[in-house]
């Protein structure tokens, strides 16, 4: 490979910089190229993955289907979706545990899907793994759990002695470094593979469903775990789930999975403001105010003689600040009354749903009120009329 | 009790000790390796070879005694002899090694898959999971495994007196002496139990776990 020969055998660089090791070589027509263009702050890239494989009744299923996803340097992704999504497929193609069929995975815009050996054993260290199933070793003590992948990489025996106690310190299993796994709940079992993926460093850290088996106030404690990671040490965190409530809690983008393809992804925020898709809408049931079902039932398509209008206002961003509402009453000329509504905060951005039972004068009125409301905030549905109680 | 019976069972023992323990050895030492060959020579394995597969089934399953017989020739090669202890303790080193290295394997395929994973994703390569993985995980199944298989040779090297290789049991000319056969038999079955014991009873806690 030429980007190896010494910095002397490439004059077209003009001068030798230390970048100069890192950076690939002139292309020859033999050799395929290794490097690609991508987006700023992307760590790691994925084009068009496909992942074929053949089921119990010998059909072939795309696990992956053409898969493109960008993951930038330092965010928190979350890949949500049902039970064969795609989820933990994907993420286990991200450190080549499954390698793709078709596809590119590129690792700071070089293509890294083929490596094989101990270029492939170099990426895997730079990308540490937290496993649902644990996967820990039961004949070991706490603290050689997370000195493995240190002894396996050949670090010294100082740097082992260093840091082992202080990863065991970080995931709150300080005292028990001499305890077997077997000793340990779930979520100390989780914590453990924690520390342990954390041990060579990672660029990036993968989480396979990190709440699974996890009672609500350890999987809180994981879930915060994992965001003080991301924050002290600013690796990358991708994680799988099929709860949307996670992705609320330590996500800054997430990426909807459903048979084999990627069908939503943006910022949690707007998937929350704007929820794209129906199996989206479906994640998001139970974490958004909904009207109770005694007041739906009384809901009807089409005014019938007098009623009022039920409004269902989602307001965010600046202008969840705003005194929207009282400004509505007095500029709209507006009665109504407030029949339900919370306000959530997802990354620290607000998020409001307010249910309104609207007294229009007439169906004139109404729509310059609707029109009115629409300038404010983020979205206004009408889910029906319920007849004016006498 | 006559000195002379108990010098023949001081020296049975003795026989029987040197053979369980030079074919345990040699089973230990061929059978760790045979037992890595197999599995990864599995169908799932790395690289399957079903031919190497069904020859060591064939080697665990064929009756010790035919082994023997078969083995005659062999035995005599490599000893000059082909009767008393030294000379069984060929056959019976194959049988155990099979049979060891059968179990040994079984342990070894029941570490869990995920294991695997997780090596693979600290970036180790096959010989490292094998060392720091599988067999530290393998390695109390492969103790009970081991256990068993000493019981097994213990009971076979019994069944060699029939070829005349000297034993617990008897030389043809002690058959008659009912006082013989009672403190023979009292000896191999003690010697079989404690032998055995520890192998089922660590077997059970291995399954348990």
């Amino acid at each position: 490979m030429s980007h190896m020969m010494p910095n002397s055998f490439l004059p077209e660089f003009g001068y030798a910089t230390p970048l100069d090791d890192l950076r690939p070589g002139p292309l020859y027509e033999d050799e395929r190229p290794t490097r690609r263009d991508r987006p700023l702050g992307e760590i790691l890239g994925l084009v068009d993955l496909t992942r074929l494989i053949t089921d119990g009744r010998g059909e072939e299923v795309r696990a992956l289907d053409e898969v493109s996803l960008s993951i930038r340097r330092g965010e928190i992704l979350g890949l949500v979706g049902p039970e064969g999504g795609g989820t933990t497929t994907l993420l286990r193609s991200l450190n080549l545990l499954e390698r793709p069929t078709a596809g590119e995975i590129l690792y700071e815009g070089e293509v890294v899907q083929d490596r094989t050996g101990e270029r492939l054993a170099t990426l895997r260290r730079k990308i540490g793994m937290v496993f649902r199933e644990y996967n820990l070793l039961s004949s070991r003590r706490l603290f050689d759990n997370v000195a493995l992948p240190m002894r396996l990489a050949g670090r010294r025996a100082w740097e082992i002695a260093n840091r082992v106690p202080v990863l065991l310190e970080l995931v709150g299993l300080g005292d028990k470094r001499d305890a077997f796994p077997d000793q340990l709940s779930c979520d100390e079992k989780r914590r453990l593979g924690i520390a342990r993926a954390l041990a060579l460093q990672p660029e990036i850290l993968l989480c396979e469903e990190p709440t699974s088996f996890l009672a609500p106030d350890a999987a809180h404690r994981v879930l915060e775990l994992l965001k003080e990671v991301n924050r002290q040490t600013g690796a990358t965190i991708v994680l799988t789930t099929d709860d949307m409530s996670v992705i609320r809690a330590i996500c800054d983008r997430l990426a909807v999975m459903e048979a084999g393809r990627i069908v939503e992804e943006g910022p949690v925020w707007e998937s929350f403001a704007h929820p794209r898709m129906p199996l989206t809408r479906r994640l998001l049931h139970g974490l958004l105010p909904e009207l109770p079902p005694f007041i739906r039932a009384r809901i009807r398509p089409e005014p019938e003689g007098p009623s009022d209008a039920i409004l269902r206002l989602k307001f965010g961003g600046t202008s969840a600040y705003d005194p929207i509402i009282a400004e509505f009453a007095r500029e709209a000329d507006a009665v109504f009354s407030v029949i339900h509504g919370a306000i959530d905060y997802i990354q620290e951005q607000p998020l409001g749903v307010l249910f309104l039972s609207l007294q229009a004068k007439g169906p004139e009125h109404l729509r310059s009120q609707i029109v009115y409301l629409r300038s404010r905030v983020l979205d206004v549905e009408v889910i029906g009329y319920v007849p004016r109680s006498a | 009790m006559s000195p002379d019976l108990l010098d023949l069972l001081a020296r049975a023992l003795w026989q029987t000790f040197v053979t369980v323990a030079a074919a345990g050895t040699l089973c230990l030492l061929a059978g760790f390796p045979l037992a890595i060959l197999l599995t990864r020579t599995d169908r799932e394995g790395f690289s399957p070879r079903p031919g190497l597969q069904r020859f060591v089934s064939g080697a665990g399953a064929a009756s010790f005694l035919i082994l023997l017989v078969a083995l005659l020739p062999v035995s005599h090669l490599i000893l000059g002899r082909s009767i008393g202890s030294w000379a069984a303790i060929i056959p019976l080193s194959i049988a155990a090694t099979a049979y060891f290295a059968r179990l040994a394997e079984a342990a070894l395929s029941q570490v869990d898959r995920g294991l695997i994973d997780a090596g693979l994703a600290m970036g180790a390569g096959r010989r490292q999971i094998l060392l720091q993985f599988l067999l530290p995980e393998a390695l109390p199944q492969i103790g009970a495994g081991f256990m068993v298989t000493l019981g097994a040779v213990a009971g076979a090297s019994l069944v060699i007196q029939a070829l005349g290789a000297g034993e617990l049991a008897l030389d043809g000319q002690g058959l008659s002496h009912p006082a013989v056969i009672a403190i023979a038999a009292a000896a191999a079955i003690t010697l079989l139990y404690f032998l055995r014991a520890p192998g089922s009873r660590r077997s059970r806690l291995g399954q348990g776990f």
